[in-house]
Parts: structure tokens; C-alpha cells; sequence
């Protein structure tokens, strides 16, 4: 049976650059996602770590106050 | 031996694809359809640059979805149907054109004449397809440019049978008026 839809396709072809620069701008894509992923996990462990409190602070020399606010020394009465 | 990538099936380059995010093998798939998907933009915008954006942008859409296409239809209709929703947006941007919800529930129209319309000229053809509506265009060109199954137009468009053969109809009969007073005029 005669189709006409078939004749009125148009026969351009795509330039080889339009490849070049899809894949391209995909790499670009994975990489900028790979660096996201990798960030908001590590920064989700490190706060979920903190929370759970199974994140050790190093301790410090006996005598010496830490150099910011601790819960103890808030604790403590002022005078 | 293995066998050589670029003869594997559509199905096996989407399954390296979608589990290591292979861009070489995605290069395969994009081989294999880029030209047509330009074709068809091509058919929707007029414009070869701008067509040629539209091929990257549908493509990296393609390469974020594809973990969506479940194999109900064959890869190329998936594509075909991301295609053509995109330029239809990209149409009604163009032409500032606003969506219309399109009614499915009329009757289907009586003069139904399949082979009148294939056997319409190319050069009125042509210009019917874009008097007529944006998806009108798309519904006709997946017919019958891409001899795409109802049930697979059915599937991608996510409408009923009775959906699709209504739009048909309706998009058939849009044609076969304008090319009537084309000749009329002629």
C-alpha cells in the first residue's frame, strides 16, 4: 500500500560534533553527581557518626582546657 | 569470545548501561537512533540548530530515564515517544501555544479512509502535518512514519485503545480537510 508519511521524512544527518559534545556533557554530568554523591555521603556518616556519638574527639593533655565551651564546663556554676 | 559491542541487542547495551553507567555503550545505543531523533525534531522545529540541541537534550533525558524503560514496548518506540513529547514542548514554546486537554471521549468520525491518506501528495502532506496540531502531528507520524503497534502507542502515551484510535481518527480527519481545500484552492 502506498504511504506518503514515509517520503516526507526529512534526510539530514546529524554532525559527528553533536555526539562529541552530548557524551561530552554526560561525563561532565556523572562526574559533577559522582562529587555530589560523594560529598553529601561522607558528610551524612560524619553526622550521623556525631550524633550517635561513636565519634571520638581526641583527648587532651591532663590540665588543659579545651579551647571552646564544653557541656561540663557549662555545668559548672559561674561564681 | 566475546562478542563485539556494537552488535549487541538494544536490550543488552541498556542492561551495561543502566548498571555501569556506560557512556561508551550508551555512544552504541546513540549510533543507532541520533539520526532518526534529529529527523523527527527536524519535522517539529525547521531549524538544524536548534534540532541538533534538541538531539542532546533528549538524549541525556534518554540516559537519566533509562532505568524507567521496563521493555514493555521495543526501545525505539520508548525513544520515538520521548521525542516526540519533547518537541510537542518545544513546539508549544516556539509558537506560544498553551496545552489543551485533548478529549477522548467523542465519537469516532464516520469518513475514515486509511488509504486516502496515505496516498495524499508529499508536498501537501507536509504541509498539512503542520497546520494540524502539535500532538496530532506526533499520533500520525508514530502511526504511520514509524508503523508503530497501537498497543505500543497505547502503552507509551499511556492512554486506552480506544484513546489512541480516537486521536487517530480525529488527527486523520484534521488532514484530509486541509488537503481538501488545498486542492479545492489549487
Amino acid at each position: 500500500m502506498e504511504n506518503n508519511f514515509k517520503d516526507i521524512e526529512p534526510l539530514a544527518v546529524l554532525p559527528d560534533r553533536v555526539k562529541q559534545e552530548t557524551l561530552a556533557q554526560l561525563e561532565a554530568i556523572k562526574l559533577l553527581m559522582g562529587m555530589v554523591d560523594l560529598f553529601t555521603s561522607k558528610a551524612g556518616s560524619t553526622i550521623s557518626a556525631s550524633l550517635s556519638g561513636s565519634v571520638e574527639l581526641p583527648s587532651l593533655p591532663p590540665g588543659e582546657q579545651p579551647p571552646f565551651p564544653t557541656d561540663e564546663a557549662d555545668a559548672s556554676p559561674e561564681d | 569470545m566475546s562478542r563485539p559491542t556494537s552488535t549487541l541487542t538494544d536490550d543488552k547495551l541498556i542492561a551495561l548501561i543502566t548498571t555501569k553507567g556506560s557512556t561508551e555503550h550508551f555512544g552504541i545505543l546513540y549510533d543507532r537512533y541520533a539520526n532518526k531523533v534529529y529527523r523527527k525534531c527536524l519535522s517539529f522545529v525547521k531549524n538544524e540548530e536548534a534540532a541538533q540541541d534538541m538531539v542532546q537534550e533528549i538524549f541525556l533525558k534518554v540516559f537519566y530515564q533509562l532505568s524507567k524503560f521496563k521493555g514493555n514496548s521495543r526501545f525505539s518506540t520508548w525513544l520515538y515517544a520521548i521525542t516526540y513529547n519533547y518537541c510537542v514542548e518545544q513546539y508549544r514554546k516556539i509558537h506560544k501555544i498553551k496545552k489543551v486537554d485533548i478529549d477522548d471521549r467523542l465519537d469516532v468520525p464516520h469518513d475514515d479512509d486509511e488509504k486516502e491518506l496515505l496516498a495524499i501528495r508529499s508536498e501537501y502532506l507536509k504541509i498539512a502535518l503542520d497546520k494540524i496540531s502539535p500532538e496530532d502531528k506526533m499520533i500520525l507520524l508514530m502511526k504511520y512514519q514509524d508503523d508503530t503497534p497501537i498497543r505500543e502507542i497505547m502503552t507509551t502515551l499511556e492512554i486506552s485503545e480506544s484513546a489512541v484510535k480516537m486521536r487517530l481518527a480525529r488527527a486523520r480527519k484534521r488532514v484530509r480537510e486541509i488537503v481538501k481545500d488545498m486542492e479545492s484552492i489549487a
